[in-house]
């Protein structure tokens, strides 16, 4: 009976993974569904069952929140057709696992993509040179990797090709607040002393705001680098403080979050920067230039006025003292 | 002394002392942010936008304020715009500012007891008290929440639109000072008007 629960499950979350995935994209056969199924039947769920050999009683517990796995999520995330133990090995066929396999080798992504013509145009060498050199390299973390920020079950490719740059900017920085709002995952990389957020951004006013609009990686990457994401996180005195590198005509978020449609319509209906307008209102970086001009002409014009009133009226007081 | 009047009471002249400081403030700070240059602010953006901020939240209670004060006060019968015979009124002053003044006519609506401002004054002040500066407080009160505000309106961003009323009545208001302050200087004596919005006393 719970077999056949399992079964149907599947089916039920896999329709859910290709309703989700086939607004985009064709829609996929995931070859590797029944094998998975192996694993996800325990990974996938809260809870797991298995046969105790020695009690020969079937038992239910609970899975571990570290250890599960969303079908969902691993079907539509970037490498949504692997084999669980295309990564993994095979030893995990087997439960209980073997203690040894946690030390198991696993790939990152430049052993895959690296010297790739395929995946050239993601520059994954520049990005791993990048990321040693960050604050995070793993000479300083020794237990940081690629896949820290790129969860390995569910990680996709989303910022080169956004139509909703707001869900893309929260999902990025989430990737950053998974560890940077959560004491408990820090300490799993350093003893330093956990900051949170909010006090270490007192400066910034709106915060809120400001982590819906804009990515961490704006004031924190080094936007020079190669990729189209920054990975070089430099350290936090040099990050940007200085408000008008983005509260300004030319604001530095043309040249990162908003690379791509900067390309195109720069000026609409008269605005600098139009395309920030889409979906921010930036303060100094939203500027119409024929309000600009209309304001600067009313205002020259009247106080022209005023003069111009103010002198005839000198003019006919003498006039009239004459008189 | 016949020629004097008691015009503008101590909670009212209190009240536009800080209404002007406050709006004087608030043009340097909101014209600092949106134009000075990076290299050199001319007020440094972090300090601007804090004293923008305060400076608003103050004239919006100094606004409050006023509006019961002078709901309760006698004041508020200088407020009420009688629409009969209005157009003849306005263009009864116009032509004095642009022609009799120069004549040297004498005003054809003097200030007394029951009526302290001309037509024109009275259409400025009825504008900018329960329009202009109502609609610049509650579009700078949005920006300030930014949670409340409509995301998109017919596709254009909300933030956009209302950052734009919030400039465009801020652009009228400073107008509106540029203009109250050259005709607040027309008096026969040097300065009375500033006088009387010290001392509370009108001289004829
Ligand atoms: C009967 C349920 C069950 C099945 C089937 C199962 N696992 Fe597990 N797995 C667990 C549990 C429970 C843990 C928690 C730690 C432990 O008990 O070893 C775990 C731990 C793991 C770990 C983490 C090991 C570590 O400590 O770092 C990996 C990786 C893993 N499983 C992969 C797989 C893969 C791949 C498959 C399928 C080929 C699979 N598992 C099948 C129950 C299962
Ligand atoms: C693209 C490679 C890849 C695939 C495919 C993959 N994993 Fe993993 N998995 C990893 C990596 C890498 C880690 C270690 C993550 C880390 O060190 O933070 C990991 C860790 C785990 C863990 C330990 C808990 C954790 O999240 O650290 C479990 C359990 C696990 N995987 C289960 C699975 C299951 C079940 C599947 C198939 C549905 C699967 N994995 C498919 C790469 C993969
Ligand atoms: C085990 C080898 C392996 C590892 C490790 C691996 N990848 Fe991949 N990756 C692949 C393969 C194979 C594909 C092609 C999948 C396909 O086309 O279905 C792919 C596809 C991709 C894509 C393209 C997806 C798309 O929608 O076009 C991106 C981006 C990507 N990987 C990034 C990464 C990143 C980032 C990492 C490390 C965090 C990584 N990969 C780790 C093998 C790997
Ligand atoms: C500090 C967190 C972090 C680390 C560490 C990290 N990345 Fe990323 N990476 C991101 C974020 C965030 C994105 C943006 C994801 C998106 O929206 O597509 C990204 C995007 C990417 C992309 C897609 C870029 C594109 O052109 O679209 C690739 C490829 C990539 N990372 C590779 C790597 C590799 C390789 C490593 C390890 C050497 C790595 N990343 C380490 C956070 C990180
Ligand atoms: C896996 C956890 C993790 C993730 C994910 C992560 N960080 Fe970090 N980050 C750390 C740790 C640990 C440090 C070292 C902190 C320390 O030494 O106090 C650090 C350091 C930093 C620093 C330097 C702080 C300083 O004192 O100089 C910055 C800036 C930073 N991270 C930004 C980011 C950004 C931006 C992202 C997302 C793109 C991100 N981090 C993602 C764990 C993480
Ligand atoms: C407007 C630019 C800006 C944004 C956006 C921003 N930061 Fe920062 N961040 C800074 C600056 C500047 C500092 C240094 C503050 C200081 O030294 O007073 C800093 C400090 C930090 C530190 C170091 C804290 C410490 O005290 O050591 C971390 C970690 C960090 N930021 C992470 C993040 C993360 C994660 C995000 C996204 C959610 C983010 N930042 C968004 C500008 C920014
Ligand atoms: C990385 C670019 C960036 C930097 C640096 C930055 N901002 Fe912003 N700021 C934004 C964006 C984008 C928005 C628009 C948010 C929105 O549309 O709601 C914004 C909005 C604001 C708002 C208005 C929030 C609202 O909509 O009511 C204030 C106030 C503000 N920023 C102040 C500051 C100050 C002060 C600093 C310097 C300490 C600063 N910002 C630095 C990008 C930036
Ligand atoms: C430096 C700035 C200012 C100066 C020197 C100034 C000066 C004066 C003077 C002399 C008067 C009395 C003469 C008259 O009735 O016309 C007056 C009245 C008035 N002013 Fe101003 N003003 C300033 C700013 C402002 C601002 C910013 C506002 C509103 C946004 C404003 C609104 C008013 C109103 C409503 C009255 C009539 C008050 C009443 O009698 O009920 N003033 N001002």
């Amino acid at each position: 009976m719970i077999k056949l629960s399992h079964k149907y499950s599947l089916v039920f979350l896999l329709s859910f993974a290709v309703l989700f995935s086939s607004a985009q994209e064709e829609v996929r056969e995931y070859t590797n569904a029944g094998e998975n199924h192996h694993c996800l039947k325990c990974h996938g769920q809260s809870f797991y069952t298995f046969y105790n050999d020695w009690t020969e009683l079937d038992v239910r517990k609970i899975m571990p929140q570290e250890y599960y796995v969303d079908t969902v999520m691993f079907y539509s995330a970037s490498h949504w057709d692997f084999k669980c133990t295309d990564c993994h090995t095979e030893d995990y066929q087997t439960f209980p696992h073997d203690g040894e396999l946690r030390m198991e080798f696993l790939n990152t992504c430049v052993d895959c993509h690296g010297g790739d013509e395929d995946w050239e145009h993601f520059k994954f060498e520049d990005i791993e040179e990048d990321f040693n050199a960050s604050v995070h390299s793993p000479e300083t973390l020794p237990n940081f990797s690629c896949w820290s920020c790129h969860d390995p079950h569910s990680y996709k490719l989303d910022y080169r090709n956004t139509e909703d740059l707001i869900s893309t900017i929260s999902k990025n920085n989430d990737a950053c607040m998974k560890c940077h709002n959560q004491e408990s995952h820090m300490r799993l990389h350093t003893d330093e002393p956990f900051k949170d957020l909010a006090t270490s951004h007192e400066f910034l006013p709106n915060q809120r705001a400001h982590y819906n609009k804009v990515r961490c990686i704006e004031c924190h990457g080094d936007l020079d680098g190669e990729a189209l994401v920054a990975h070089k996180i430099l350290p936090a005195e040099e990050s940007v403080k200085n408000c008008k590198e983005c509260h300004s005509k030319n604001s530095l978020l043309m040249a990162s979050l908003y690379k791509f449609q900067s390309q195109e319509n720069r000026k609409k209906f008269g605005f600098y920067n139009a395309s920030i307008l889409n979906e921010s209102y930036v303060i100094g970086a939203s500027k119409n230039y024929i309000l600009n001009v209309f304001t600067i002409v009313v205002f020259a014009l009247s106080i022209l006025a005023i003069l111009t009133h103010a002198i005839i009226l000198r003019i006919s007081k003498k006039k009239n003292h004459g008189k | 002394m016949a020629n004097r009047l008691y015009l503008y009471p101590i909670w009212l002249r209190i009240w536009h002392m800080i209404n002007a400081l406050l709006f004087l403030a608030l043009i340097v700070t909101g014209l600092s942010m949106q134009y000075s240059p990076v290299e050199n602010p001319l007020i440094e953006f972090q300090t601007a936008i804090a004293v923008h901020n305060i400076a608003g939240i103050l004239i919006i209670a100094a606004y409050i304020i006023f509006m019961v004060t002078n709901f309760s006060s006698s004041n508020k019968k200088y407020y009420v715009m009688k629409k009969k015979g209005l157009m003849d009124r306005l263009m009864k002053q116009s032509r004095y500012y642009a022609y009799g003044m120069f004549k040297g006519e004498s005003t054809p609506f003097p200030v007394t007891e029951d009526e302290k401002f001309n037509p024109l004054q009275k259409l400025s002040y009825v504008g900018v008290i329960y329009i202009l500066l109502p609609i610049l407080m509650i579009t700078g009160l949005a920006l300030l929440y930014p949670e409340f505000i409509v995301h998109k309106v017919f596709g254009l961003n909300g933030t956009m639109l209302t950052a734009l009323l919030h400039m465009f009545m801020g652009f009228l208001l400073t107008l509106f000072l540029l203009i109250h302050l050259y005709f607040a200087s027309l008096s026969k004596k040097k300065f009375a008007n500033f006088k009387s919005m010290i001392t509370g006393w009108h001289e004829h």
